[in-house]
Parts: C-alpha cells; sequence; structure tokens
C-alpha cells in the first residue's frame, strides 16, 4: 500500500472534533483563550498593585477579571465532573457502558447527585460571575 | 521531578483560582474591599501559575510539521452508477461521498457514488457494495462485520464510527453519506488508516496482567480469585476492542501526536486497576508525563464515540486520581 501519511499536528486539527461534539470544541478552545487570558490578567493585577501601585478597581482590571471568570467555567466545569468520576470511581460517568452499569446495580439516587453535581457547580459559578457583574458594572 | 507533583500545582491552581475569586466576590459584597483586593492579588499570582503551566502543557511538544494533504474537488464517478432493478421494501438508492486518500499524489479526492440499500443495510455493507459493483479499487479494512473486530472505524457525516454499526438509511437521512478515513490515524490509501502507531501507544503501556508469582503460573495450587467488587473496578474498561475511534476522536492527539492518547491509558487504568496485576507503582509512573496522562484535557470525546462504551476519559480522569494521591502520600520516585 505504500508508506503512510501522517497528517496530525497544530492547533487547526482541534477543529476536526465539531462534527460530532461542540462540547469538546467548546472545552479545548475555552482552555487555549484562558491561558493567555489569564497571564494577561495576572500580570495586569500584579502590575498594577505592585509596579504602578495603582488602584484595583480600575475598569480594565475588573473586565479581565470577568473574562477570565467567563472562561474558567469550562474548567469549573470539567475540574467538578473530573472529582466526582474520581470519587465515584467511574461509576456515574453518563458514557460509561450500560449494560455494565444495569448490572452492577448502584443507587440511582447517588446517581443522580454525581450527575447534577457538575452543573451545580458551574450554576454556582455562573451566578457568581452574574453577581460580580453587577456588582462592578451596573 | 515527577509530572504528577508539577501538574499538582497547576490542578490546586484551577481549583484555587475560582475560589479565591468568589471569596473576592463574597468580601467585596460584604464591604470589605481591602480583602477583597489582596484576595485578588492572590488569585492573579494562582493565574499566571494556571497560564505559564497550562503554556507548558499544549505547547510543551514544540511546533510539529504534519504532513498536509490537498483535498481535491469532487469528480464524478469513473463507473457508471449501480441502478437497482428491485424496488420496494424499503430499499431506496443514498448517495455516498467518499473521500479517497491518493498515497502517491498526497491529496485526498471525493468520489461519488450511488448505492441502493435498505433498512438493514449498514455503511460497510453499502461499501462493500460499492467495492463489489462499482469500483474494485476502493480500499477498505474490515473483517467481523459485527462490530467486535473494530477494523472498519471511519468517519461518516463527521463522526469517528464502526462502519458496520452504522445504519445507511439513518446516515442518509441528512442527505449525502459523507465518509472519510479517519485522519486521525497516519493515512495509508483510500479508507484505510495505519493503525503501526496505534498498538505501539498500546503496547507501550504493557497491556497484560504481569505476576511475580511464576511457580504459581505453571503449578498453580488455588485459583486466582477476584470478588465482583474487585472485577467491577476494570470491567468496564477491558471491553476495549482497539478499534482506534477514540483516538481518532481525540483532539489532543489531532493536534499533537506525541500524545499517547485515550486508548492506551483507558487500558493502563484498566490493568492498574486489576486486583491480579502485581506491576503496581511502575504501570502507574510509566504515564506520568506530559505525553502520558497529563497531556489529556478532558475534552471526552474520546468518550462519546466509542462503541464499546468503554469510557477512556473516565479511566484517564481515574488515573490522574491515582497519580494525584501518590505524589501528595508522597511515595519514592522510581
Amino acid at each position: 500500500m505504500g508508506e503512510s501519511i501522517d497528517t496530525r499536528g497544530g492547533e487547526g486539527r482541534i477543529a476536526r472534533v465539531l462534527g460530532f461534539d461542540t462540547g469538546a470544541f467548546v472545552h479545548m478552545l475555552a482552555y487555549r483563550v484562558l491561558i493567555f487570558a489569564s497571564l494577561a490578567t495576572g500580570i495586569a493585577i500584579l502590575a498594577t498593585a505592585l509596579l504602578f501601585q495603582g488602584s484595583l478597581e480600575s475598569a480594565y482590571i475588573e473586565a479581565l477579571v470577568l473574562v477570565v471568570w467567563a472562561l474558567f467555567t469550562v474548567e469549573v466545569y470539567a475540574v467538578a465532573k473530573a472529582a466526582v468520576l474520581i470519587a465515584s470511581r467511574g461509576r456515574f460517568s453518563p458514557d460509561l457502558n450500560r449494560s455494565f452499569v444495569s448490572a452492577s446495580g448502584g443507587s440511582p439516587w447517588l446517581g443522580l447527585v454525581c450527575a447534577g453535581a457538575p452543573y451545580a457547580a458551574t450554576a454556582a459559578w455562573v451566578i457568581g460571575f452574574a453577581a460580580i457583574f453587577a456588582m462592578w458594572f451596573l | 521531578m515527577r509530572a504528577s507533583r508539577y501538574m499538582l500545582v497547576f490542578y490546586a491552581s484551577i481549583i484555587g483560582v475560582p475560589l479565591l475569586l468568589y471569596l473576592m466576590l463574597i468580601a467585596d459584597a460584604l464591604g470589605a474591599q481591602l480583602v477583597g483586593r489582596a484576595l485578588l492579588v492572590l488569585a492573579s499570582l494562582g493565574l499566571i501559575a494556571f497560564g505559564a503551566m497550562g503554556f507548558a502543557e499544549v505547547w510543551a511538544h514544540g511546533p510539529r510539521e504534519s504532513a498536509d494533504v490537498a483535498v481535491e474537488p469532487r469528480r464524478a464517478a469513473a463507473i457508471p452508477v449501480y441502478h437497482a432493478e428491485r424496488g420496494g421494501g424499503g430499499r431506496r438508492i443514498v448517495s455516498f461521498s467518499v473521500a479517497r486518500f491518493i498515497g502517491e499524489k498526497k491529496a485526498v479526492e471525493r468520489e461519488a457514488y450511488r448505492v441502493e440499500v435498505d433498512g438493514h443495510s449498514t455503511v460497510l455493507s453499502a461499501l462493500l457494495s460499492i467495492k463489489e459493483r462499482q469500483d474494485q479499487t476502493l480500499a477498505i479494512r474490515y473483517s467481523c462485520r459485527m462490530g467486535i473486530c473494530g477494523s472498519c472505524g471511519m468517519v461518516v457525516n463527521g463522526k469517528p464510527v464502526l462502519a458496520c454499526e452504522t445504519n445507511a438509511l439513518k446516515a442518509a437521512e441528512g442527505g449525502e453519506i459523507d465518509v472519510e478515513p479517519m485522519y486521525g490515524h497516519p493515512l495509508l490509501k483510500d479508507l484505510v488508516t495505519d493503525f503501526d502507531d496505534f498498538f505501539e501507544r498500546h503496547v507501550s503501556v504493557e497491556p497484560g496482567r504481569y505476576r511475580l508469582d511464576s511457580r504459581e503460573k505453571y503449578a498453580a495450587k488455588e485459583a486466582y480469585k477476584q470478588s465482583r467488587e474487585e472485577i467491577d473496578r476494570y470491567l468496564p474498561y477491558s471491553y476495549c476492542i482497539s478499534c482506534g475511534l477514540c483516538l481518532d476522536a481525540c483532539p489532543v492527539v489531532n493536534s499533537n501526536p506525541e500524545f499517547i492518547g485515550p486508548q492506551a491509558l483507558s487500558q493502563a487504568y484498566r490493568y492498574h486497576a486489576d486486583s491480579l496485576d502485581q506491576r503496581g507503582e511502575e504501570r502507574l509512573l510509566s504515564v506520568d508525563s506530559l505525553a502520558g496522562v497529563w497531556g489529556c484535557e478532558f475534552a471526552g470525546a474520546c468518550s462519546k464515540v466509542c462503541p464499546k462504551g468503554v469510557d477512556p476519559a473516565a479511566a484517564i480522569q481515574l488515573l490522574k486520581g491515582e497519580l494525584m494521591k501518590d505524589a501528595v502520600v508522597g511515595k519514592k520516585d522510581k
């Protein structure tokens, strides 16, 4: 058949996931943007506080914090989901083999709590975003 | 320094930054502005740590030259379209657009076919019909035709699937059926991908029960027993049929092929969680690197496409949990 050709490599390839899992694409993209946003925000806060001895209540700092807050939503959901998976030894993952899950039993209430916990954490985080936005800008 | 200890700081910042920002919000709401600003400065340190370590995690492998393949515009099928003589019985003619990788040209050419299918036809059976009656040059890999061997992985309408488990009529609901090779593996010919790299990754985690008691193995005096609970810890991860769909779906593997990928890692966990395996910490440490378990960004696409419900994303998080526990407890480096 001849030699194979490897087309992998390059950040643009993460867009392949768009065809079947938009959530995964948003996760990947938000993480990449967050890396730069968090570096910029962290440096801006430190520089303002230490070097320029400026007030941290300036609008640009608050705007940067809000951007980071919004981008962190994806990470909060992912970390909460990972924590639930680790705590339940993967038993309550929605993607786990259904026949195995039904055969191995387990409390349906615990399953419901585990499935809802990442969404609850994300909701709390989003409420925080709304609250801080209202406090700073309205 | 072990990667897990390094990543401990990274994950502490992921948890710490939101926590500090939330505390800042509460302090601001209570009117304690000074405390709020102090928490913001603390959060900024976490943000810098997160950003710097995230940058290293994503771009540690450096720029990589990937082979580009040109995508040619669609051409008409060279061989006359096959028209079905029989009608009725839910049969209908569907259009296929097949992306064929031509190694000599380093290009992907799209070819159009029309095939008669019925309610029982799968994408694989339709492709085999194309091969038998319209175009003998079409290269496909397949074997069992019943979702066990994992040979016929390909991308149908943008999603990595087993062609033998994908109903052709359902796939054609959106109009044309779009078939492509799995670009998350090196391409060989048409829809056939090179699995050498995949199996090298698989073998690198030594996927097998490792026993120290060779005398027991060859002159066993007692059975190797496991309780139901012990079996349940690894059983779902042992359903893997090595079809490679998870590797194809993984956005990290697609952008950074140095990442070992979800299949090998799920198998590393499968044997690590097996109470009969005696490899212990050694297997765990073999995946404790940025190209190993810490390369996973938990997008979860691998688990979405797994035809057997193995859930590699969960297995990787469990491995991360084990490594973090190990790093905190502080066992000696090997």
